[in-house]
């Protein structure tokens, strides 16, 4: 997780630290503070850790799922997927937007003023196959350098990201869920211009090849 | 009409880019003015807030910004304390903005815990803080209302609980909200 608020991440590793662990193996919670941005920061703590399984996710949210290890640990045994998300975009639209198409997954969203259930949509099987997802939680088996020296910021490092594991062979999936696995208390939020810029970035290097 | 996802996309950063540039400013000046009055909570100043609130500009593009969508939130919840008669009242339990917003993510958490994970230690801590602190009935009812997903089922647990620590005009409250 990168940082900058005590009392999310205190709230976040309550939830982690309630999470079933499968015998063999063992949580090891890492944070990054003062990171200059989202792929900087996840590089560092991807460096400083030789676990297998990573989960990057945002300080605001809770996994409030006790399973959600081993359901993610059993999709993970398909060697080909490199990637588990929690929203994702079957297939991302033209200006690189996630929420601009349909999407599958699920989340208990919260901002100040209400909090909601958001089911998007079920796949057919176990889990979805999907192009890119959305960057509050994003697992892993498989490390993969965050492309910090394009987006030097905190937006598209997860469609990038969700890209880069594609050009490489490997498939991003959101998992089947009757109800969702984590809240995510998004707050409010006018997105600023270096969401557009970092958008125009993603499209030049990914979507317009 | 667009002819395409992008051409809508590009309005939509003019639209955002433009309102940055107007309300940027605007919202830090709000927050400087809200801050100063919070802390001295003269009659006078509580009727300056109430008229700040009412601002046409605060109700419909301030809204949109966090520090502000709180402080609306605890406005709202102080306008129903007075409605409602209440002797104890929100503005009471901070004495900043910042203040206001750790109150409510505390509160947020607690009642999460409460809703995904039955947690009775979450429980005692609100009955305590209910018991000890100005947090009046409208404050626990409006947090619900704001945070949890199954709201009946929170307004019935927690005015149980209210009712069994001794707050009995709590756990009516509460049990009113029921719908």
């Amino acid at each position: 997780m990168c940082c900058n608020d005590d009392m999310y991440f205190e709230e976040a590793f309550h939830y982690l630290n309630g999470l079933t662990i499968p015998e063999g193996y063992e949580l090891d919670v890492r944070t990054v503070e003062n990171a200059t941005g989202m792929a900087a920061g996840y590089n560092e703590v991807m460096n400083s850790s030789d676990a297998k399984y990573k989960i990057y996710m945002h300080q605001d949210v809770m996994i409030v799922n006790k399973n959600f290890i081993i359901e993610i640990l059993q999709i993970f045994e398909d060697k080909s997927i490199g990637m588990i998300g929690m929203v994702g975009a079957p297939q991302m639209p033209e200006d690189g937007v996630m929420w601009h198409c349909s999407r599958i997954g699920g989340i208990y969203t919260s901002n100040v003023y209400n909090t909601n259930q958001v089911m998007f949509g079920n796949p057919e099987g176990k889990y979805g196959e999907v192009e890119a997802i959305d960057g509050l939680l994003m697992a892993t088996q498989y490390d993969l350098f965050w492309r910090e020296d394009l987006f030097v910021g905190w937006h598209m490092y997860d469609a990038s990201q969700s890209f880069e594991f594609r050009k490489n062979g490997y498939k991003i999936v959101v998992p089947r869920m009757d109800k969702p696995w984590v809240i995510h208390d998004d707050g409010l939020k006018v997105l600023d211009p270096k969401y557009y810029e970092a958008r125009k970035i993603f499209i030049s290097q990914y979507m317009n090849k | 009409m667009y002819t395409s996802l992008e051409e809508m996309t590009n309005d939509i950063e003019k639209g955002e880019k433009k309102w940055h540039e107007i309300y940027d400013k605007k919202a830090k000046e709000v927050e400087r003015k809200i801050d100063c009055l919070l802390a001295d909570l003269s009659e006078q100043n509580i009727i300056a807030l109430i008229q700040l609130f009412e601002c046409e500009h605060v109700k419909t593009e301030l809204r949109k910004t966090v520090k502000i969508g709180y402080m609306i939130c605890v406005m709202s919840i102080f306008a129903q304390e007075m409605n409602a008669g209440e002797r104890d009242c929100i503005l009471s339990l901070g004495g900043s903005i910042s203040d206001f917003m750790n109150l409510m993510k505390q509160v947020k958490f607690l009642l999460w815990r409460i809703e995904f994970e039955n947690d009775e230690d979450a429980i005692e801590e609100l009955c305590a803080f209910a018991a000890s602190s100005p947090a009046s009935p409208q404050f626990f009812a409006e947090m619900i209302k704001y945070v949890n997903i199954k709201k009946n089922h929170m307004f019935t647990r927690l005015g149980k609980a209210m009712g069994d620590y001794g707050l009995e005009h709590y756990r009516e409250y509460l049990i009113r909200q029921i719908c």
